[in-house]
């Protein structure tokens, strides 16, 4: 009799914690591999593969690490990786390129990434002061796009400066160097010039000027073939930007440790992001508002703007986090 | 487990879980009124965005002071109501921090723009500014409505969360409750039965058969003491079968030594006395003869005086066991008279089956070969019998006896060692 109760007890308690945790059947991880640009602003990515949220959701991502956004994306185009992390400025170029690429969710914005770094004795204090000088840019890059913002609402002629075609991480050196008078680059080489120079260098107040997303992107043909697998990566980047949110300390920790960077730099840079997964409007916006520019300063040989709105692939994320798909 | 313990187990943790119940319970309605709060405030930033954009974009179209005052005035109090959140949970406050952050780039862009009051077409840059504003227009309401939603579905989750919770939790204790109340139940059930059983047993008069299969509680120990005074009750109690054998044993031990000659073991006068009377009425009522052999052993005295008193009793033994030996039939009876003297009483014999027991007794006791040197008859010890039989005249109880007596007297008289049949002319002798 004891024993039957005993019994009835535990078959009890049993089927009440199989309620608890739900029963997931496993499957064998399906392979991917993901060009990440190598900045915090691809924190989502890193903290989902430090803290497996990828194998969790069933997933055996590759982290293949670029520098920039342009370079992840061509790695993307080459097939050298399924999926990259770009900017929106290159996801623009990249369409107004003819390439066809799919836009799965942006995952963290930032209103101060691109910054306008000078020489101090180039005396550029105010936008205006940029008339006539020396900048470095990375052509077709969100470096380009922003500069021509400037010399816009600082009403300078493009043809007035002397733009100075650089790869992202050469900018420190050539600013330090004076080969250029002021770069217009993306973190972490803006901190790097900074703390190369010292009082040398001058950051120009273009904050909220400019608002860099950064998206998860791929080739339409990967994206029609692959939706189950976008979902699972999707699912682990929600995860992590839920973990950014909450655990903000251990995330910079990651951060810090895994790109080896300083502990300074990423205090520098971490205010200014902000890590969620969405698909909006407003990404459709910028995309065209950057392609309208690009043209209107012939940035581009293409006289006609895409239909950006077929760059966006809302299924994946509608499946995962309907909330946060509002096109 | 004592039987208290069970109860004491079961209070407790029917006392802790509606405690727990009670804690998680207030958890519940905190988080179900957090989330009703979070969105209450997400509603009213979605409206405060949807006026700020609405006023953004009236600006953006009139540009005028009054126009520019409206925005700022709603731009104002987004910043206030952004600046004083209610608790937020971590996804919710990244939604706030992207309005904060929009409202902050509007600001910005806005303060590069030159807009123009007469409407006509803005220049190259002017226009990317405002086709950036629209962008963050369309950000701050896009994060907005998020905020709006995921705080609604926040209030969806935290009911389930909680609520979903609280009823495994419920379920779990119903359970491990429901199944600790039967377990004590069955457990006091089985102890009360074996406890009645042994109970029943006992008042049936069955004392060997004590409680068994108990568990360690307090009914066992209850048992254990009902087992020990039924031990007590088996070692000190007999059954009045019992005691009716012994009384009856002890009664007739006590009728035997009342009725029995403590030397010979043969039966006494008082016996002789009362068998005499039987069996002289059944000699009366079935009209068969009833013989009587009186017995007295020659010259006892000079044997008692010779070889002393304690000889002399074993002598008187041995004579009786002799008659005793010889009466072949349950129904005669021998009996000691008293002194050296000795009755035989033999029912349904007549006189010649009388003589010849007397005959075959004088031989017997004679073959004894107990020496007798004092005796001026024999060397031997012998006895002399007096033989009656009862007849028409032996009309009153005590004339057989005297018949037998006179026998035996004759018996005397003719020299012992003999026996005599009485006659009725013996009557005349003197």
């Amino acid at each position: 009799m004891n024993k039957i109760i005993i019994a009835i007890i535990m078959v009890g308690v049993a089927l009440a914690t199989s309620l608890l945790f739900t029963y997931e059947e496993t499957i064998p991880l399906k392979p991917l591999s993901i060009a990440v640009s190598r900045t915090p602003l691809s924190a989502p990515v890193y903290i989902a593969e430090e803290k497996g949220y990828f194998e969790d959701a069933g997933i055996l991502v590759t982290l293949d690490e670029v520098v920039g956004g342009y370079r992840s994306f061509q790695a993307v185009k080459k097939g050298q990786s399924n999926l990259g992390t770009s900017s929106c400025s290159v996801m623009m170029f990249t369409g107004m390129g003819g390439d066809d690429y799919v836009i799965l969710s942006s995952f963290v914005q930032s209103d101060n990434d691109l910054k306008l770094v000078s020489r101090s004795d180039a005396e550029i204090i105010r936008m205006e002061d940029l008339a006539n000088k020396k900048i470095g840019v990375v052509k077709t890059t969100a470096s380009e796009y922003f500069l021509s913002i400037l010399l816009g609402i600082a009403n300078i002629d493009r043809q007035s400066v002397q733009l100075i075609e650089l790869k992202p991480e050469e900018m420190p050196d050539a600013l330090a160097e004076g080969r250029v008078d002021a770069i217009s680059v993306w973190e972490p080489y803006g901190f790097y010039s900074v703390q190369k120079m010292g009082k040398n260098a001058r950051v120009l107040e273009t904050k909220n000027l400019h608002t860099l997303s950064f998206n998860l992107a791929t080739t339409r043909d990967y994206a029609d073939q692959h939706q189950a697998e976008l979902e699972l990566v999707l699912k682990a980047l929600y995860r992590a930007t839920e973990f950014i949110a909450e655990s903000p300390e251990e995330a910079r920790t990651i951060i810090r440790n895994r790109l080896n960077k300083q502990q300074d730099f990423i205090d520098w840079i971490w205010p200014d992001y902000l890590f969620k997964l969405a698909l909006n409007h407003s990404l459709v916006l910028s995309l065209e508002n950057q392609a309208r520019w690009a043209i209107d300063n012939q940035l581009t040989d293409k006289q006609t703007i895409p239909m950006f709105h077929n760059n966006i692939d809302k299924r994946a994320l509608t499946a995962v986090l309907p909330e946060a798909v509002s096109l | 487990m004592r039987v208290k313990t069970q109860f004491y187990l079961l209070a407790s943790i029917t006392t802790s879980s509606i405690l727990a119940l009670s804690v998680s319970m207030v958890i519940a309605f905190i988080s179900v009124d957090r989330a009703l709060d979070q969105n209450a405030y997400a509603n009213s930033i979605l409206k405060s965005v949807s006026a700020l954009t609405h006023e953004l974009r009236y600006l953006i179209k009139y540009p005028n002071a009054q126009t520019k005052n409206r925005w700022r005035k709603e731009q104002k109090k987004l910043t206030i109501l952004i600046a004083k959140p209610p608790k937020l949970t971590a996804r919710l406050k990244i939604l706030l921090m992207g309005i904060e952050q929009r409202n902050s780039s509007i600001v910005a862009l806005y303060s590069h723009l030159e807009l123009r009051p007469d409407g006509s077409d803005l220049n190259a840059i002017n226009a990317h500014l405002v086709d950036k504003l629209y962008a963050q227009i369309e950000t701050i309401r896009d994060d907005s409505f998020q905020l709006s939603s995921f705080a609604n579905a926040e209030i969806q989750q935290v009911f389930t969360r909680q609520f979903s919770g609280m009823l495994i939790v419920l379920l779990i204790l119903a359970v491990v409750l429901i199944g600790m109340s039967i377990y004590i139940y069955q457990g006091i059930r089985n102890s009360l039965y074996q406890l009645n059983k042994g109970v029943s047993a006992v008042s049936k008069g069955l004392l060997n058969q004590p409680v068994k299969g108990l568990k360690n509680d307090e009914i066992a120990e209850i048992a254990h003491r009902f087992n020990a005074m039924v031990g007590v009750l088996d070692q000190t109690t007999v059954s009045r079968d019992q005691l009716k054998m012994v009384v009856e044993e002890e009664t007739r031990q006590l009728k035997l030594l009342s009725e029995t000659d403590a030397l010979t073991k043969l039966a006494n006068r008082r016996a002789f006395d009362n068998r005499y009377l039987a069996e002289l009425s059944n000699s009366k009522r079935n009209g068969l003869p009833l013989c009587l052999l009186m017995v007295d052993i020659d010259h006892f005295k000079l044997y008692n005086d010779g070889y002393g008193h304690k000889k002399g009793d074993i002598a008187l033994s041995r004579v009786a066991q002799a008659i005793a030996e010889i009466l072949p039939r349950e129904t005669d009876f021998a009996a000691r008279y008293g002194g050296e003297e000795f009755v035989v009483l033999l029912p349904a014999t007549d006189i010649e089956g009388a003589r010849i027991m007397a005959e075959r007794m004088c031989n017997s006791i004679r073959l004894i070969n107990i020496p007798h040197l004092y005796s001026p008859d024999a060397k031997v010890l012998t006895v002399s019998i007096g033989v009656a039989v009862t007849g028409e005249n032996t009309t009153t109880e005590s004339e057989l006896i005297q018949h037998a007596d006179d026998a035996l007297y004759q018996a005397k008289h003719n020299g012992r060692n003999q026996y005599q049949a009485y006659r009725h002319d013996q009557g005349d002798l003197p």
